[in-house]
């Protein structure tokens, strides 16, 4: 399946990320790094939540591959390489040079449209300009229309999976055919279209998330190209699809498609040298001419190059004008270099340090030692007799089964992996209760209480933000800006006793794997505000009750009030 | 008035610069270290781009189907060739009804003009309108609608760039005595959610970026005050009174009240746009000297009852 990455963002941003980085940078051969410079400069990245230069000294990983914003660049440069715009240098796939398309994409300002739809049609696979996992011969956004021509005007994201960027070839009639006839049939139901997608899942490997991820750069396009517009369709047993239809500018592109002569590279290497030269000024300045570019300036040059390549237009039966050829997008540097002969751009951009050479934390970030607390167990009267008997005894049965603490409260956490709100609002609670401490949760619907629980410490309340699985798995920053609300309106509103200086406590499904941004966060909170926040996931806290029922012990009442991050263990 | 002394209608003379379709780079400015904000680098003034070019008679021209009338293009005209037509949408005189042009050259710069005098009434349809046409725009094109708002009335303002989820600030700016201000721009039925988002804004601006806490102001921008019995005012107020931080309300109907009058705003410092004991009327945060100002559309100036 051809594989478009996903740098995140809009359109607009896409094209405004090329511009900052040849505006800054034409005319030099440059790394990745040095458009992440030019892109932060440009204020157009950020990363963990930082900006400018933060945004670099965050982001620079003594590991690359881990490194946020060469990674993102990456991406970018990919697809700008993809577009014609960027190309690499003969003697580094990693080092580029500004392309006169690109060059020309900057110059339209804002009104780039037309050539980046241009640009669009251009995709081509194989490419000498870039390598692509797999064997393709597909021109994918061209047969894209197509496809949604024939398919009843539209085609969703699951049908580009399984259709026109899962086929081998574009090329004739049998090919369409074919990916029609896949993409009908899995219109019979959800089912059958979720099979589908299984199916090309398992073929390459591929997790369906990551599968649906690529079409997301295709789907901006269409969209934002204004050539789709999202509905819903149905399938033929009833059910709705949120899918993408042609618009009229979409549909009449489909026609000037199926009407135009595609030339691909094979095609291209039949040519003399001379015709090639002669068709890459042909192509290119009548793609310009449709992308509302005046090419009078370019007129004695473009009839030289008619007159060379007139009898290669005749062959394909064509006049030049209803041509689907990028050269930039098409041919070798060799050739392109040939065709349009421009200064030099073989100065390597040398701008202070590389950002390799960077000292920068392993992982980029400051030392978030202070947020991950091991809890101090203590010996509680209490521990381990309250809660519902029937929670006691599945955790006794757990624990019987499984001989190990570890296991039994992974196991149980496995258990209650679907719970909702209903069931693990209380389950929260009673742990809680497991652990000596008095604790219960709102009512549905009392707002004027926005905790969803709190837990008594000491005489104080310590509010709770809980987040069941079903309402997200791993605990996002959402839940930060809810327990800080939490305690402030606790704090105002008054109901339960508490203090400025005691926790608000945050309890989910699963710490987030990327802790950086919540931690960040419960920093930033309680540097402004002196606010403390702290984080139990439920592995962590059934496994804290285990402890309360077997060895009688508790989690120290001051270190559960002064939380401040995460709780683990 | 010309300085000749001749009046009329204005015509499009075609501006090289476009001000009507697109800021330069200067305006997207910010002072300071927030100048790194990742803002929305759209340089276009109309949110919906209903505004075009016209590029064989050298004239702006909008698309009435996208209009929404917020009048944005209408501000930045420096010749009133654009206005208000039947005060729903933007419409550009190209003709030269008044016969006050000379002839110069086409897309050339021309001299900078002063603009007063008023867009429209805030009893045009195009008023009551803003809450369905703003209400329907996507996230990118609101945040946009709201940075150019702000720009226009007189504010160093930067909205977040669409899809930088590493950001979550809406946008930041400054008020014209270059005190900062986070905003948090909700047209939709999140704006109980606004408040909270607020706190952190400031934590973040105060703990990454050194501004203090007591010199931020915090502020909603909203398309329509909620139901006086909303939550809303409640935490606002909890808010003050926990933390001390006055979370400020500004409406876009304020901000359309104030373009629409060529009047500027000096910030969100001081009492103005704060929510105290009672309830809040923006109509007397505006600084216009129509104290009894009609209200664009309900809930623009005060909450609905």
């Amino acid at each position: 399946m051809l594989r478009f990455p996903n740098p995140g963002s809009t359109i607009d941003n896409f094209v405004s990320v090329y511009s900052a980085a040849f505006e800054r940078l034409n005319g030099y051969t440059v790394n990745l790094d040095n458009i992440v410079s030019a892109v932060v400069a440009a204020n157009l990245a950020t990363s963990s939540g930082y900006m400018g230069e933060k945004a670099v000294a965050r982001s620079t990983r003594a590991d690359r591959s881990r490194d946020p914003l060469y990674n993102q660049l990456k991406m970018y440069a990919e697809l700008f390489r993809t577009l014609g715009w960027l190309h690499p240098i003969p003697q580094s796939a990693l080092n580029f040079t500004f392309t006169l398309l690109g060059k020309q994409v900057v110059a339209a300002g804002r009104d780039f449209w037309p050539l980046l739809e241009e640009c669009v049609l251009g995709i081509v696979y194989p490419t000498p300009i870039l390598t692509v996992r797999g064997d393709f011969d597909l021109r994918p956004f061209a047969f894209i229309l197509c496809v949604m021509a024939a398919c009843d005007g539209h085609l969703s994201r699951d049908e580009m999976i399984i259709g026109p960027l899962s086929a081998p070839s574009d090329r004739g009639q049998a090919n369409l055919d074919s990916v029609v006839a896949t993409i009908k049939a899995a219109r019979k139901s959800a089912a059958d279209t979720n099979s589908s997608v299984a199916a090309v899942s398992v073929a390459r490997n591929i997790q369906v998330n990551t599968l649906q991820n690529y079409t997301r750069w295709p789907i901006a396009l269409l969209r934002d190209l204004g050539w789709a517009t999202r509905r819903q369709a149905r399938f033929r047993d009833g059910r709705k699809y949120q899918t993408f239809y042609l618009t009229e500018k979409g549909q009449a592109l489909a026609d000037r498609v199926f009407a135009s002569v595609d030339l691909r590279v094979n095609d291209a290497a039949r040519l003399t040298p001379e015709e090639c030269k002669a068709l890459a000024v042909v192509a290119h300045f009548r793609m310009l001419e449709r992308s509302g570019f005046d090419i009078a300036p370019v007129g004695g040059r473009l009839a030289d190059a008619e007159a060379v390549v007139v009898p290669v237009l005749e062959r394909l039966g064509t006049d030049g004008r209803n041509l689907l050829f990028s050269p930039f997008q098409s041919l070798s540097l060799g050739e392109i270099a040939a065709a349009f002969p421009v200064h030099a751009q073989t100065e390597q951009f040398e701008e202070g340090a590389s950002r390799a050479a960077v000292a920068a934390a392993p992982d980029g970030r400051d030392d978030r030692s202070h947020l991950f607390v091991p809890p101090n167990m203590v010996a509680a009267e209490e521990a381990g007799s309250g809660g519902p008997d029937a929670l006691r005894v599945e955790l006794n049965g757990l624990l019987e089964a499984h001989g190990s603490i570890e296991v039994a409260a992974a196991v149980f956490a496995e258990y209650h992996a679907r719970d909702t709100q209903v069931a693990f609002y209380p389950l929260v609670t009673h742990l809680f209760q497991i652990l000596g401490y008095k604790s219960d949760y709102s009512r549905a619907g009392v707002n004027y209480q926005r905790w969803d629980a709190y837990v008594m410490v000491d005489g104080c309340a310590l509010p709770i933000e809980i987040k069941s699985p079903t309402e997200e798995i791993m605990l996002s920053t959402k839940a930060v800006r809810q327990a800080l609300e939490n305690k402030v309106i606790l704090l105002s509103r008054g109901g339960l006793e508490t203090r400025p200086e005691l926790a608000s406590l945050i309890v989910g499904y699963r710490l987030p794997n990327e802790r950086g941004e919540m931690s960040n966060l419960i920093d930033d909170v309680f540097k402004a505000f002196s606010l403390r926040l702290g984080v139990i996931d439920l592995t962590t806290l059934v496994h804290l009750a285990l402890r309360a029922m077997r060895d009688g012990v508790s989690i120290d009442d001051r270190q559960l009030s002064q939380l401040r991050g995460f709780l683990g263990v | 008035m010309l300085a000749d002394g001749r009046t009329g209608v204005g015509t499009c003379l075609g501006c090289g610069n476009t001000p009507c379709m697109e800021k330069n780079e200067s305006e997207l400015t910010l002072f300071g270290a927030l100048d790194a904000f990742p803002g929305d680098p759209s340089h276009d003034v109309c949110p919906t781009r209903a505004i075009r070019w016209d590029g064989q008679n050298s004239v702006a021209f909008v698309l009435t189907d996208d209009c929404i009338g917020c009048g944005l293009c209408i501000s930045r005209c420096p010749y009133g060739a654009i206005s208000l037509e039947d005060g729903l949408t933007a419409s550009v005189e190209a003709a030269d009804p008044a016969g006050l042009a000379i002839t110069g050259p086409a897309m050339g710069e021309h001299p900078e003009v002063n603009r007063s005098g008023q867009i429209a009434t805030l009893d045009v349809p195009a008023a009551a309108n803003l809450p369905g046409k703003v209400g329907a725009l996507d996230d990118g094109r609101t945040t946009l609608l709201v940075r150019n708002l702000l720009n226009e009335v007189g504010l160093n303002a930067r909205t977040r760039r669409r899809g930088d989820t590493n950001v979550r600030i809406d946008a930041v700016g400054f008020s014209r005595s270059e005190r900062p201000f986070v905003a948090e721009i909700e047209t939709g039925t999140g704006v109980l959610e606004s408040p909270r988002a607020l706190i952190e804004d400031v934590a973040v601006l105060h703990s990454r970026y050194d501004y203090p806490v007591d010199e931020i102001d915090p502020v909603s921008i909203i398309l329509s005050f909620p139901n006086v019995r909303s939550e809303y005012y409640q935490v606002v107020r909890d808010i003050e009174k926990v933390l001390g931080l006055r979370c400020r309300t500004i409406t876009i109907g304020a901000l359309v009240a104030l373009l629409w009058h060529c009047a500027t705003l000096d910030g969100f410092d001081g009492d103005a746009f704060t929510i105290g004991e009672g309830t809040i009327d923006l109509a007397e945060c505006l600084g216009l000297d129509d104290a009894k100002l009609p209200e664009p559309y309900p809930g623009a100036f005060r909450p609905v009852r």
